[in-house]
Parts: C-alpha cells; structure tokens; sequence
C-alpha cells in the first residue's frame, strides 16, 4: 500500500468524492464561479431564512481541492449568519481542511468561499 | 544524460524535470556566462569606446551572428527582443505602424487553433485595430493541422498567415514549407488580385512562432521562406528575458519599431528624428546584455551537444514513455502517439473510471520531485476545441533520461492509487 500524501488525507479523498451538499436547491436563484486557468467550477445555491443560511446546494466540478473544500465549506456555513460568513478567511479554509495549503493550490482551496460570498453578495476581499 | 552539466542536479539529485515545454534548465556555462558579466565587466553595449566597453560590444554582436548562423538568416534581420511575447507584441505594433494602409478593414488574416496566448493575442489586437476578419485552421482527429483546411481558405483578401511550428499541448511539428509553397502558390496563380503594385506588401505575410521549435530542431528560415520567425532563449537552455524576431529584409528596412529610444537613431532635431538601420531600429535603450551573452553560451552548449542526438534522446523517450503510459488504464493521450513530425511533449489526461484533475496529479508526482504541468498551457482556443478544460503535460529535454520516465510512470501508478482509479 502506497503512503497517502499530507494533502490528500482522507478528509480530502472522502470529501472529493462523495461532497456533502452535492445537490440542487428547487426555486433558488444559482450563482458560478470558476478558475479559467484551470477549470475548477462550482455552481452554488444558498437558501437564507432570517439572515442565516439553512441550506446549501451545490454542483461542484475540479480538483480534489476545490470540490473537498466547497463539500467541507457548505457544511460548516449551515446555521451560520451571513454576517459571520462575511468575516471566513483563509486561515477558515485552512482549518476546515486540516491541511497545509501551498500557494499553487490556494485558489482551489478558496474557490468554496468565493462561491458562497457571491450567492451571498458579499462584496470585499475575504 | 547530461544532468552534470546543471547544478541543480548537484543538490536536487533526485529531481525529475518534465516540463521544459515551459521553460528549459540552465547549464552552469550559461549561468556563469551572466555571472561572469556582473562580475567581471558590467559595461554598457555600443557605446563606449574604451576597451571594456568595445570587448563586451564585440561579445554581444558575436551572438547575434552565432544566432544568424543558427537560423541562416542575414546577421540584420536578428532583433533581440526580451523574449516570444514580446516579439510577437513588437512585431505586431510594427506592422501596425509601418504598413497602415496595407490592412484594410474586411482584410482577413489565418492563424491555427494551435497558437499560443502570446502570439495570438497581439495578433487579435491587431485584427481589432484594422478590424480584419480572423480565421482559424483547425485540427484533424489526430491532432494535426488541418493543411487542407488552410489551402481552402487562403484568398485574395488574406493578408497574413499566423501559425506555431510546433504545438506546446499536442506537440504536432506543422508543415510550415507546406504552408509557404502554398501561399506562394497562391499569389502566383492570382497576381492580379493580391494588392495593387503601390502597396508595401503585395503577398501575405508569413509569421512563425518557433519557441517550441528552435529547442529541439535546427531551423532555416530562408529553406522555410517565412517572413517572420519568433523564439525565447529561456526554452533552450538560455538566460530568460531574452529572444529573437527574425525578420526578412525587405520587410524590416520600411518598418518603424513600436519603441524607440536611445542607439535607435542616427540623429535628432527640432525637428526631424532620423532613424537608424536595422537591426539598430529596433533595439533602443540599453538592453538585456547579460541575457544575450547568457543566449550565446547557451547556443554554443547545444551545438556541442548536436540537434541530432537531441532529436534522439528526444524520440527514444517519447517512445517509452508512450509504451509505458499505454499500459496504464484510463489516461487519455492527446496528439498523435507516433514519433512522426512531433516532438517529445505529451499532454494527457487521467481519466476512465475516476477522473483525476491535473492539479491533483502534479501535487502528487511533485511529492516525489516530478514537476509536470497541468492546466491549459495558455493554448485556451486549443483546448476548446479538443473540448476540455485542462490537461497535464510532459515534456522531455536533453537532460531527461529513462529513469525520469519510470518515476513519472510510478507517480501516475501512485495517483491512481490514492483516487482509486
């Protein structure tokens, strides 16, 4: 058996290929994002009751990063208000994850978190 | 095979370099080469006439005429520019300038599917600019260019013809002779319709981007007979920031350059500028003087190794590495899988029962010190028309050996693993 690297703990494996909250939310508007430089893409729908997010639903294609961060991301914001959405940041992504994100990767890691922020139509860097 | 002659062997024993596609290692004569000029000169080119100055003078215009050599072209048709980019960028801008009238709106110009951003993007700007038509040469199934395609489509109206000598996903070697004889065939057979005598240029202009080309293949443009020829020294063992804009003569002399400056004039007035002669024109400021000197030891190191067994170590790689990858289910292998007019570059993908993304491969294999590269190699048009969004690439150099092919091959065995694939 092959030694697993860091980055591609279980977590990460488990997360990229069964994504929690892989599904589509009827009767709510979906937002894109995507990274052209390679292809990463997530379609995302946020159901919001009372200034808090109550569901989450989304269409995620790319790297094992990007998918596991967007399944691991749309998970934890359940329950949460958009205020305390608005405040994630890296560092978030970065515990979330529970792994060490190089600069080559960043962009996947926070392909979730700029998904969620523009369903939310929160403006400003994260 | 050669891995001595690069210190970054020395301490990265164990690093396999699969992605000289993008830019190639440096041998140490080139590094010091540069290092050499910091520390034992640092005098400016062309002016000066002191002895450090003229030494270092004479030094840098040896390289433009080991270039000219290299390429058999005339030693004032070689313009330093700061690399492929900037070459087509200049180039561009310089046609813009100098041939106004000559580009008319409704024109058209063709270019492959196969370009790289850098060449195709200045030449879009310039079809906005002129507001010419643009028409793209597409691929066969096997990823070749489709010649016959390109024979149908040039007309009266076609102005210039863009195309890559070798592609950096699909690895193709296009037929550029073919291409030249056909659009002089054409003008032959249609003199009448091509311009009228007043204009500067009466057939199409034939560019060639040969970043890809000049590392592995000696190249003659005059057997070629293209009007243009563009390439980066940073591919072919060479210092970055550097490269060549070929161009012929006839076309050069009547051409202003988009940048002007100082040793780019003969005089200046209130009120005239006279220009100076090519290549001059289109050098000004001081330039790159380390890269070029770096550029001339690199090409001195490749002549001493010979295209021919760079060509060979090139083949027998690309040949097992392709029996290899064979063996391997679910990777889907782009470009002919032939060594035949193509060199050893091999974009791929994982895929079958689980798809892997190419970020995902190269963060495995590079654990293990294989760099390969994945994404869309800046060849977005290509990769739209193959109907994918990213791939990974392989390319293999002269310090490549079998033994960097198996631990490709074990890092992709391994990434199956941990995705289960």
């Amino acid at each position: 058996m092959l030694k697993v690297d860091d980055i591609y703990r279980e977590i990460i494996l488990d997360n990229y290929k069964k994504p929690m909250n892989a599904k589509k939310l009827k009767g709510i508007a979906d937002f894109e994002v995507f990274n052209p430089s390679c292809g990463d893409k997530i379609i995302i729908q946020t159901k919001v009751e009372s200034g808090k997010v109550v569901d989450v639903g989304h269409v995620s294609g790319g790297c094992a990063i990007s998918i596991a961060s967007m399944s691991i991301l749309s998970d934890h914001i359940i329950g949460m208000s958009i205020d305390e959405i608005s405040r994630l940041g890296f560092d978030d992504i970065k515990e979330l994850l529970g792994i060490e994100i190089g600069p080559g990767r960043l962009k996947c890691a926070m392909l979730s978190l700029k998904a969620v922020r523009k369903s939310l139509d929160i403006k400003g860097e994260n | 095979m050669r891995k001595k002659d690069f210190e970054v062997f020395d301490e990265q024993k164990e690093l396999v370099y699969l992605d000289s596609a993008a830019t190639s290692l440096k041998p140490r004569i080139v590094a010091r080469e540069v290092s050499d000029y910091y520390n034992k000169s640092g005098a400016s080119v062309h002016r000066g006439i002191y002895s450090l100055s003229v030494n270092i003078t004479s030094k840098y215009e040896d390289v433009r005429d080991k270039i000219a050599r290299l390429i058999n072209s005339d030693v004032t048709e070689v313009i330093f520019t700061s690399g492929t980019t900037d070459s087509a960028n200049k180039l561009f801008m310089s046609l813009s300038e100098s041939f106004n009238g000559d580009f008319r709106e409704g024109d058209e110009v063709i270019v492959s599917v196969m370009e790289h951003n850098s060449v195709i993007l200045p030449l879009r700007k310039f079809a906005e600019r002129h507001n010419l038509k643009v028409r793209y040469v597409g691929i066969n199934d096997e990823g070749r260019l489709d010649i016959n395609s390109f024979r149908e489509m040039i007309n009266s109206k076609t102005r210039l013809v863009l195309v890559t000598h070798i592609s950096n996903v699909l690895g193709v070697i296009n037929p550029v002779k073919e291409i030249a004889r056909i659009i002089k065939h054409f003008c032959d057979n249609n003199v009448s319709e091509i311009g009228d005598i007043n204009n500067h240029l009466k057939t199409p202009l034939f560019i060639i981007d040969g970043a890809q080309a000049v590392p592995h293949m000696k190249i003659d443009v005059s057997d070629i007979d293209c009007d243009f020829y563009m390439f980066s020294s940073h591919k072919m063992c060479g210092p970055t920031g550097i490269g060549i804009l070929y161009g012929k003569r006839k076309y050069l002399r009547k051409m202003q350059s988009s940048s002007i400056g100082g040793h780019s004039v003969l005089d200046v007035t209130k009120d005239k500028i006279v220009l100076a002669d090519i290549p001059d024109r289109f050098e000004p400021g001081t330039p790159n003087i380390s890269g070029v000197l770096g550029f001339g030891r690199a090409v001195d190191y490749l002549e001493l190794i010979s295209y021919d067994e760079i060509l060979r170590n090139d083949k027998e790689l690309f040949m097992y590495a392709i029996s290899e990858m064979g063996k391997i289910d679910g990777l889907e292998i782009y470009g002919p899988k032939t060594y035949v007019d193509r060199v050893g570059l091999i974009s791929f993908n994982i895929k079958g029962d689980s798809e892997v993304h190419p970020h995902d491969v190269i963060s495995i294999l590079d654990r293990d010190g294989v760099c390969i590269r994945g994404g869309n190699h800046c060849a977005m048009l290509l990769l739209h028309e193959m109907g994918i969004s990213s791939c990974c690439r392989i390319s293999f150099y002269l310090y490549n050996s079998r033994q960097d092919v198996d631990k490709f091959i074990l890092g992709l065995k391994k990434v199956k693993e941990i995705f289960g694939a």
